[in-house]
């Protein structure tokens, strides 16, 4: 039948026939319906291409930040260096940042010096008039600072001014006279050493971990005199998280590394490491080179309380 | 679009809006339906008026947005059509000549599957050849001819004697 000219004919008539719309209700839409229809989808495809290049923005913006950190690990690498270079040239008394110079230093008749708000672990540094022989000094500890060392009278020999002076700490005066200052009225470098615990030092607050954090040096050299004088070790420019810190120093043939870990933070020691939980719920770890073995628990036990 | 577009789109809308509309309802057998499907084409067609370089090939492209929208939507699940054994029930239909051609057609067609049935009215409502409908279904010419021979034969069976006109020939 398909091939039949006749028959198609009469099936084309059949079926127009059957179109015909005599009978059929009026067209539903018009040609302002069709228009408006046509502009209404354009404008939701607009939306929303543009709600997805926004969506896109706003997540490789989220993106990059979360990158730069990484990227400023070159930033770190790069300031490394300079920073080790500068560690090696210091003079062997490196003071904390944090360290809050309260005395007046070996004025004659100052008074003893207060350490600051914060002053952690301050020597709290009272000073005994002039010629008033064997006076306590009676300086008044900062805000914080716990057990204080007392000031020293003249020839007191308890006021040993230590060549360095414990991060936090507030370097009290010392009254003129008085043997012991030695390098109390120095600023930073004198001091002496704390016989309490302060305020543990706590998590960084850099953006990536500080490899050779100098707080964390600090209280190293406390317990490792050696250190003072030590070369920082090599590092990785991995970005470790901020709230960590980090001391490698080159030592007694190897590398004695210490670690803070914040808490929270799971660690996992090398052979040869010991660690200790500390003060501010962190984790200290001690890496020493075979040479300085016997070293390291008196290390992490100093270490502990501070951190 | 600009305003010259604009009056080209209207005249051709009010120029084919019916033929189109009829070659929907013969697709869907229903009125409503085939507004539905109108205007979904015309709507597309507007939305790509700018884009359209030969004017001469927009009805080639209505019907086969046309036949798309018809034959997709047979696909969704909700308006799937079911197909039954039962021949259409041609006592229903009203007592005029016209208006009985008219439904047992339809009824006949709802009974087809929808690319045979799309092709059938392609072939026999719009006078498209074996090419033409074949470009306008996106398929071969082989194709068209044998969905055409099918389509035939699903409508006679459908239909019985109720039409003459598609008794085989000879």
């Amino acid at each position: 039948m398909t091939g039949d000219t006749g028959d198609e004919d009469r099936l084309a008539g059949l079926f127009r026939e059957a179109a015909s719309d005599g009978g059929a209700p009026a067209p539903g839409f018009d040609h302002g319906d069709v228009v408006a229809t046509s502009r209404r989808i354009t404008a939701r495809r607009r939306s929303a291409v543009i709600g997805g290049a926004l969506a896109l923005f706003v997540v490789a913006g989220v993106g990059t930040v979360s990158v730069l950190p990484r990227a400023d690990t070159s930033t770190v690498s790069a300031a490394a260096p300079a920073q080790r270079a500068a560690d090696a040239a210091a003079p062997p008394a490196p003071a904390a940042p944090e360290a809050a110079v309260g005395g007046a230093g070996c004025a004659p008749g100052a008074g003893g010096g207060a350490g600051s708000p914060g002053a952690v672990g301050a020597a709290g540094g009272g000073a005994g008039s002039p010629g008033a022989d064997g006076a306590a000094g009676g300086g008044a500890g900062s805000p914080g600072a716990v057990g204080a060392a007392g000031g020293s009278g003249p020839g007191s020999a308890a006021a040993a001014g230590g060549g360095v002076g414990a991060p936090g700490s507030a370097v009290g005066g010392a009254a003129p006279g008085a043997g012991a200052c030695v390098n109390g009225g120095s600023g930073a470098g004198g001091g002496a050493a704390a016989s309490g615990v302060g305020a543990p030092l706590g998590p960084g607050a850099t953006t990536c971990a500080d490899r050779q954090d100098p707080a964390l040096r600090a209280l190293l050299v406390q317990v490792l005199p050696e250190a003072a004088n030590a070369r920082p070790a090599a590092t990785t420019d991995v970005c470790l998280p901020g709230s960590e810190r980090y001391v490698s120093l080159e030592l007694g043939g190897g590398v004695f590394t210490v670690a803070y870990l914040p808490p929270g933070t799971v660690a996992s020691l090398a052979p040869g490491a010991t660690s200790a939980r500390t003060a501010s719920g962190g984790t200290v770890i001690v890496s020493p080179p075979p040479a300085l073995d016997g070293r390291a628990p008196a290390v992490l036990q100093y270490l502990a309380p501070r951190l | 679009m600009d305003a010259l577009a604009e009056a080209d789109f209207e005249r051709y809308f009010r120029a084919r809006r019916d033929a189109i509309r009829r070659t929907a309802y013969l697709m869907c057998g229903d009125w409503h339906r085939a507004d539905d499907h109108t205007q979904a084409a015309f709507v597309a067609l507007h939305r790509h008026w700018r884009r359209v370089r030969d004017k001469g090939a927009l009805d080639a492209w209505m019907r086969r947005t046309l036949m798309r929208a018809v034959v997709d939507e047979s696909r969704r699940p909700w308006r799937r059509e079911r197909f039954t054994d039962d021949v259409v029930a041609v006592d229903k239909v009203v007592a005029d000549p016209d208006v009985t051609t008219r439904h047992v057609l339809v009824d006949g067609l709802r009974s087809v599957p929808p690319r045979q049935r799309a092709v059938l009215v392609l072939r026999y409502l719009d006078g498209l050849d074996v090419a033409a409908t074949a470009a306008a279904l996106g398929c071969s010419e082989g194709t068209v001819k044998s969905q055409t021979s099918h389509g035939l034969a699903a409508l006679r069976t459908a239909l019985g004697g109720s039409l003459d006109d598609l008794r085989p020939a000879g």
